[in-house]
């Protein structure tokens, strides 16, 4: 197997753009309301602490990712189970993502198109960029992330410009209390985004310096913390707490609404290229976790599974809700307490409890047989 | 085995690349400018739509036909309706440069907030057209008539409303999407522009309508349409409506006549201005402050003033200070009084200044609103007086 090396500016855009991912697509925080943007700062707290969190756990042994430390926590057939489910969760993940954008561009913008053929062609971009590897993910997301910082910055201009945003919408701050912004925190905005870090424990170990590493996670967590809050707030001063609530992509609805003397209109394309590259990046980071759980699994290199996987990706991403509503509701009902809370959470808890255990066992009776892993 | 990957490659780039299935040429399309909603006969609505022939719109290309083809459907839902047209027109039209939207009078009456669902949930339809009401006629009328330089009513309208705003502000500016967010917002009521056919409908149908110094029929803004919900209750006038700009901070620029003396007038011509809304509930009772601040400068001057002194610069902003107090204030009560309508948005501002005590009264706001004390305080600085400081009447009087 390949020895693969990604660089720490490659993690960083890496991380932003998987942050703001589907969030940005679909928005985040609605149950706060007008105080979504709060929730979202909240949120970011809480995000430096997942982030330090699959940290530690990646750090307690160099160079061994998730599916490796499972089997130094609980031996190998353990660790086959369980890295077993986290590819099946990380596959699901995938195909939610790549959901996500078919349904973006099914339902705004290229209605007869056939959500399979869009599922399809966004699922083999994935796998061919899979199939030549992290590096490439890594250099695709480096060279698009300036244009992603560069259509966030145009789009605020023009919708300042044309009269649009209105601050006063944001007023009145924090009206009802504490409450919505809890509810919202708790737990959709916690698990998602910020949660599904757990799939760079995958990519952590792979990275060059991983000195800096922990800096440099926490730095995209705060940027990309910053672009969802600054996006969410631009989205509540544009189309008002009401209609962002009523919009299946905010971010589409208040693009449509900049239009500066009859002549820069329809400027969708920027915010669809947006969510296209933040889309394509974390379908691709959850299709990799998933791919290094069968290399794990099977000791074949990764690339091998990545065309079976993509298409079963797309497949699945078509398969897995029967309409919008369905989907909508899986995300924000299902998903959450029953798949992102245990393997977010619950799991890699459990698996830093066995391998600080096994490690002051090892150090406790040196050369002992039970050190063996 | 290689030429094999290269002619599968070539084979599934041919198929991913051939484009959507979204695709539609220029030749086989037509642009809806505009469309009007009316009540119908025997189901609920009849959707009109204007279809503009472009060849007629290029003054180069045009032969004298009429520049656009209108026509009805009736039915039940506007969603089915705008496929339905096709009855009767050729191409597939398409809705996304649509500018106005025109109501008429009798459907407002009953409500409209069914059919603007579609309009906002269709992905084609951009929510920034105007939306208008036919007042005394069917919207479809409206469509109808012929205009010289823009030729189909639609573009005319949007045109012209546009200006009128620019340039004195009797349109209140209102896009579809305010008309939704005063709908959802807590505390505000929504308005709309009204138009009206001055002269014979029958004859604006026509291309010779165009032709005319003095058209047969010519669409006039004529009011502000106010609602209550989604029922129209009742219009405004024009001078009230903008007054109502003013309130709500979105005129650019406007012109008052000012009393000057017993049967003297002067035109003063307002720009810059900036409304700021103070709201809030004391003993249950709304206590609304309006503070207006614009600049001016003289147009017309019929009073015996000479503009030479800083003294006589202030009286007059003064007096001017005074009448744009009573007639914003007048507006408001009339609305207070007649309507109980809150479309000032007032319950919006003291959402926001005051949102404990709002929350309590939100249920009855609008009895609230017809009972609030309303201050209006008008500052505005004369600057200049055009290019002429003393005026000629005095010598010849």
């Amino acid at each position: 197997m390949l020895k693969e090396n990604i660089s720490l500016s490659q993690l960083l855009t890496l991380l932003i753009n998987f942050l703001l991912g589907s969030a940005i697509v679909v928005g985040v925080g609605g149950d706060a309301k007008k105080d979504a943007w709060i929730a979202i700062a909240v949120s970011i707290m809480f995000g430096f602490g997942i982030m330090l969190f699959y940290y530690f756990l990646i750090s307690r042994v160099p160079g061994k990712n998730l599916y490796e430390l499972m089997e130094m926590g609980f031996k190998r057939p353990i660790a086959i189970i369980f890295s077993s489910i986290y590819v099946v969760y990380f596959l699901y993940l995938a195909s939610r993502v790549v959901r996500d954008f078919g349904e973006l561009i099914a339902s705004a913008i290229l209605p007869s198109t056939p959500i399979e053929v869009i599922s399809l062609t966004i699922c083999l971009a994935m796998a061919y960029i899979l199939y030549l590897g992290l590096e490439v993910l890594g250099r695709t997301s480096e060279i698009f992330t300036p244009y992603l910082f560069g259509f966030l910055f145009l789009l605020t201009i023009l919708l300042f410009a044309s009269g649009n945003a209105d601050l006063n919408e944001i007023k009145p701050v924090l009206g009802d209390g504490l409450k919505p912004v809890l509810k919202a925190l708790f737990p959709t905005l916690i698990v998602f985004p910020f949660g599904e870090l757990i799939a760079f424990s995958l990519i952590l170990p792979v990275v060059t310096n991983f000195k800096y590493c922990l800096r440099v996670s926490l730095l995209g967590v705060a940027i990309a913390g910053a672009l969802l809050l600054f996006a969410m707030f631009l989205m509540i001063v544009t189309l008002g707490a009401d209609a962002l609530l009523r919009s299946n992509f905010p971010m589409l609805s208040s693009a449509r609404e900049v239009s500066i003397g009859n002549f820069i209109e329809r400027i969708d394309a920027l915010v669809v290229f947006i969510m296209m590259l933040g889309i394509l990046v974390k379908g691709s980071v959850f299709m990799f976790a998933g791919l290094k759980g069968l290399e794990y699994t099977f000791r074949l290199p990764y690339r091998y599974f990545s065309l079976p996987v993509a298409m079963l990706v797309s497949a699945y991403s078509v398969l897995i809700s029967v309409n919008f509503g369905d989907h909508w509701q899986e995300g924000l009902e299902m998903v959450p307490y029953f798949l992102h809370l245990p393997m977010q959470f619950g799991l890699p808890s459990l698996l830093l409890i066995a391998v600080l255990w096994r490690k002051r066992k090892k150090k406790a009776k040196p050369g002992t047989k039970g050190m063996k892993f | 085995m290689k030429n094999f990957g290269v002619i599968a490659a070539i084979l599934l780039a041919a198929i991913l690349l051939s484009g959507c299935w979204d695709q539609r040429e220029l030749g086989e399309i037509t642009v809806v400018t505009g469309i009007a909603v009316d009540k119908g006969e025997n189901d609920s609505y009849i959707l009109t739509v204007e279809a503009i022939n472009a060849t007629e719109l290029n003054n180069r290309t045009a032969s004298g036909f009429a520049p656009s083809i209108i026509y009805s459907a009736e039915g039940n839902s506007i969603a089915e309706l705008i496929y339905r047209v096709n009855e009767g027109i050729s191409r597939h039209l398409i809705y996304s440069h649509m500018r106005t939207l025109i109501i008429g009078e009798e459907l407002a009456k009953e409500g409209i907030i069914d059919f603007i669902d579609f309009l906002e949930r269709n992905r084609e339809i951009r929510d920034d057209f105007n939306i208008l009401i036919a007042r005394d006629s069917k919207g479809s009328d409206v469509l109808k008539v012929t205009y010289q330089f823009q030729k189909s009513t639609s573009l005319k309208l949007h045109t012209q409303l546009d200006t009128m705003m620019k340039d004195w502000g009797g349109d209140p500016g209102v896009r579809m999407n305010d008309v939704i967010t005063a709908w959802t917002a807590r505390g505000r009521q929504p308005v709309m522009a009204a138009v009206r056919i001055k002269g014979d409908p029958e004859a604006g149908a026509n291309t010779e309508n165009m032709m005319k110094v003095t058209p047969d029929a010519l669409v006039v803004l004529d009011s502000l349409a106010i609602f209550n919900g989604d029922k129209l209750v009742g219009f405004l006038t024009l001078e009230d409506s903008r007054n109502y700009l003013w309130i709500q901070d979105k005129i650019n620029k406007t012109s008052i006549t000012v009393k000057c003396s017993e049967s003297r007038y002067m035109g003063i011509r307002v720009y810059d201005t900036k409304t700021k809304i103070k709201g809030k509930l004391e003993n249950g009772k709304a206590d609304i402050h309006i503070k207006i601040r614009a600049e001016a400068y003289i147009e017309g001057a019929y009073c015996k003033d000479q503009f030479v002194k800083v003294k006589t610069y202030e009286e007059n902003g003064k007096i001017a200070e005074k009448q744009v107090n009573e007639k914003v204030a007048e507006t408001i009560k009339k609305v207070q009084q007649e309507y109980g309508t809150d479309i000032f948005g007032f319950g919006e501002v003291v959402l926001r200044q005051d949102y404990q005590n709002f929350n309590k009264v939100e249920k009855n706001w609008d009895e609230k609103f017809a009972e609030a004390d309303i201050h209006v305080d008008t500052s505005l600085n004369i600057r200049r007086t055009g290019i002429r400081t003393k005026s000629f009447l005095k010598e010849v009087k």
